[in-house]
């Protein structure tokens, strides 16, 4: 089993019993989230429970590349169970990290972490190598997850200086790292559903709310420290793959800051530069940070010390308010004693990422808050205050200092509201839907788009009226998917007007077929790229949108090579701008395990666990019926600005054009689903899986549990 | 502010404060990880901000309008339409826009 350390670590709360799981017994999912849902379909029996009830259960899980040389891939971890943030249904779902828990997951010689149960009071579970022992943590209850991170490191290192030898082990295995700690904040403790699980300074588990339902088990942390090793199957084909990636798919150091360095910071693209972020950071002094063994390196350490580590919507979803709100009028203000007109406009061109975007970001992640959520929410709250019926005395009673917005005082003050469900933040601590329902808004939100959350309950990322195989996605599976394979097809085109005298170096059907050609089992057809309104309901977008499932659920959540850079189809680095995706991913993979996996085999896995865990959001109760966007998709148009150029196929002619606006349309996107599940060999009348799609792939036993509730599809 | 002369009291009040909830305007950035982030615009210094991020979207002729009838600056809003047909391609346009509202917070602000 090489690659795997052979053991999956199962924890009971309730009874306080640990005990093992051997991994040969999942093996065959290939790591990370297949296992994960083949032990959530194992261990809950009864699977229409809430996300908050105690048998609900927590998999924390690795792959066999974690801890390894594998490029892009050595660093994730995913966590899956019923979420509580999801609306209206709390379906099961995922939600992932990185940083260095994983690796030192695998160093302990564990693959994974099972969750059960609910301690009687708070508990904290201490894993060093394969010593595991359940902790008291009423001392480390109430304290954010900075403090608690910082307070474990110390008992850990028995009261001595960071670096000194700690014991792990009943053989006299030592180490001088740092354990690493996944924990929650103040928000899961106040069972948040927008409560997230954070370790280190700057990685979240955001999406589902499972911060939340840690709370709710009394688990505040977990911690592990390893002094193990990883059994590769063959080493130098490994090292071998990793020069040859480096060497053919990554930009050399020395062109950073040149003309090509923007692309580099393109999801999904395999890079190489240390990114202190020409795209989601203003330039600033910084330094690259990674994960543990990534050549990537997409987070800094700044200079003013704030922000360290975040990255993403983590450090952007305060960006617009501490900017347009804040800073620019902080500098406006202060002209008349800062010098000539000419001075300060310089000024304001320069500015960086207000130092308030990051700090905000530092609550975000020391109180465990998901940033997803305030992205959307936090204008939402400001659009209610402007409306007049959000604000002290107002229809819906706030006292937050709206005159401090894009300052610190008033995000500071709103994490802690939601933190603690102080005021108004007892409703948002239930995300902002439930909240815009408790106020008696959702309906209307939803139809006018002013909440601009549209699947699931959750913030619009990319438009499902032009983006189509994201929305689709993510409301044919749980939460917002967060995969972005497919945006360099409209990021290019489109950031292109902005930095690239001639536009995009191929043609639009050039560039389709660049992505369609690695697309197997459907890589004859470049029209699944034809992002076209007459095609939006097409069988090839049908074909688009399960490809798009079948690598996630295998290449990217349970290899778990990491989205930033991950389907690499379109690369500035490479030969021909052909990326390393379908040949780098089985390469690692079998370097690792001795396997022969073909991408191939990669895709169909991927397939079997999309039809796992369809299986099990119809065991909670999912129809066809409840598969709906938010009104204002169907209602509303997509805007005009915002759009993005794409390639469209009007009348067998490839080109580049702007998309939209357009809306949904609700027969054809019925019609669409009709013809979606037609291919997946689901049941058209509820979505549900058949029989004989289960069984085409091994999952009797699911076929089984189905029948057994009446909820098999009709053949 | 070249060629344009100082706003009245009354205008300079009106480019510096923010406007109600109906009168906001929208703008877009887009980034490469979030995608387009819709953002309600509610003064003058907001429009800046947008426009002098990476990568901004707004509707210049609806912008123009917005300055006119809301911020009621007749004179940066024909400066404005000045740019707009000029067609200068849209990063051009954004930029120069950019500068016209710069110069013009800077002018308010040192003439309050």
């Amino acid at each position: 089993m090489s690659g795997y350390t052979g053991k999956i670590l199962r924890i009971n709360l309730t009874s306080r019993r640990v005990s093992t799981l051997k991994t040969s017994d999942y093996e065959q999912w290939g790591g990370g989230h297949g296992i994960g849902s083949a032990l959530f379909f194992d261990l809950v029996k009864d699977k229409t429970i809430s996300g908050f009830d105690p048998a609900n259960v927590v998999t924390i899980m690795t792959s066999p590349l974690t801890g390894t040389m594998a490029v892009g891939a050595t660093a994730r971890t995913e966590v899956q169970g019923i979420g509580v943030q999801l609306y209206p249904f709390e379906w099961f779902t995922r939600s992932g990290f990185g940083g260095r828990f994983g690796p030192m997951l695998k160093f302990a010689g564990w693959d994974g972490v099972v969750i059960e149960g609910k301690a009687e009071s708070p508990v904290w579970v201490d894993i060093r190598d394969g010593n595991v022992r359940i902790k008291d943590a009423n001392a480390l209850w109430g304290l954010d997850t900075w403090q608690t991170q910082e307070t474990i490191w110390q008992e850990a290192s028995g009261g001595n200086d960071y670096g000194s030898w700690i014991k792990t082990g009943f053989r006299g295995e030592k180490s001088t790292q740092r354990p690493a700690v996944l924990t929650i904040g103040p928000a899961g403790e106040s069972l948040c559903r927008v409560a997230s699980l954070i370790h280190d300074a700057g990685n979240a588990s955001g999406q589902g709310g499972f911060g939340g339902v840690w709370g709710s088990k009394n688990l505040k942390a977990i911690s592990v420290m390893g002094t193990g090793n990883i059994a590769v199957a063959d080493p130098n084909a490994l090292i071998e793959a990793r020069l040859w990636a480096m060497e053919n798919y990554t930009f050399p150091l020395d062109e950073y800051n040149s003309s090509k360095s923007i692309w580099a910071n393109m999801p999904s693209n395999l890079r190489s530069f240390p990114l202190p972020m020409l795209t989601w950071e203003r330039p600033q002094q910084s330094r690259p940070q990674a994960c543990m063994g990534c050549q990537a390196a997409c987070r800094s350490r700044y200079d003013p010390g704030f922000g360290n580590e975040s990255s993403c919507k983590e450090t952007s979803f305060y960006i617009a308010p501490a900017y347009g709100g804040g800073q620019i009028h902080r500098l406006i203000s202060s002209l008349p004693a800062a010098g000539g007109s000419g001075e300060i406009l310089n000024k304001l061109y320069a500015s960086e990422t207000p130092d308030v975007a990051k700090q905000a970001a530092d609550l975000a992640q020391k109180y465990g808050i998901n940033t997803g959520e305030l992205e959307t929410g936090i204008p939402y709250m400001r659009d209610l205050y402007k409306m007049g019926v959000l604000g002290p005395g107002k229809q819906i009673d706030c006292d937050l200092p709206f005159d401090e917005y894009g300052n610190y005082d008033f995000v500071e003050k709103l994490i802690k509201m939601i933190s603690s469900r102080e005021g108004i933040g007892d409703d948002l601590a239930e995300g902002f839907c439930r909240a815009a329902e408790r106020w008696g808004r959702l309906e209307e939100d939803l139809t006018t788009g002013l909440l601009n959350n549209c699947h699931w309950g959750v913030g619009m990322h990319f438009d499902p009226r032009t983006q189509v195989e994201w929305g689709y996605g993510s409301i044919l599976g749980d939460r917002d998917i967060n995969e972005h394979g497919f945006c360099p097809l409209y990021m290019i085109p489109t950031v292109a007007q902005f930095v690239l005298p001639g536009g995009v170096p191929v043609t639009a059907e050039e560039f389709a077929k660049i992505f369609s050609d690695r697309m197997t089992p459907f890589e004859d057809d470049p029209l699944m790229l034809n992002y076209s309104d007459a095609n939006m309901y097409s069988e090839h977008i049908a074909k688009l949108v399960a490809w798009h499932r079948y690598y996630s659920r295998f290449w990217i959540q349970s290899v778990l090579f990491c989205d930033t850079q991950y389907p690499d189809f379109f690369n500035w680095a490479a030969q021909d701008y052909m990326g390393i995706t379908g040949e780098g991913e089985p390469k690692f993979f079998n370097a690792v395990t001795g396997k022969n996996l073909s991408f191939a085999d990669g895709i169909e896995l991927g397939r079997k666990i999309w039809n796992l865990d369809n299986a099990i959001w119809t065991l909670q109760g999912r129809h066809r019926d409840d598969v709906q966007f938010a009104d204002y998709i169907y209602e509303l148009p997509s805007p005009k600005l915002g759009a993005f150029t794409m390639p469209v196929n009007e009348n067998g002619e490839w080109e580049y054009a702007t998309v939209g606006p357009r809306s949904i349309d609700r027969t054809k996107f019925e019609e669409f689903k009709t013809r979606y599940y037609e291919l997946e060999g689901w049941g058209t009348e509820t979505g549900w899986p058949t029989r004989s799609t289960l069984e085409s792939l091994g999952l009797e036993s699911v076929a089984d549990e189905l029948e057994d509730k009446g909820k098999l599809g009709e053949e | 502010m070249e060629n344009l002369s100082t706003p009245s009291k009354k205008v300079i009040s009106q480019i510096l404060q923010e406007v109600d909830f109906k009168d906001r305007i929208i703008g877009y950035s887009i980034n490469f990880r979030s995608g387009p982030d819709r953002i309600s615009l509610y003064s003058l210094e907001e429009v800046f901000a947008l426009l002098n991020a990476p990568y901004p979207q707004i509707d210049f002729n609806q912008l123009a309008m917005w300055v006119r009838d809301v911020i009621k600056d007749e004179k940066l809003a024909d400066r404005i339409k000045t740019v707009i047909v000029q067609k200068a391609g849209n990063r051009d346009t954004v930029l120069r826009i950019r500068d016209l509202i710069g110069w013009r917070l800077i002018q308010c602000k040192l003439d309050v």
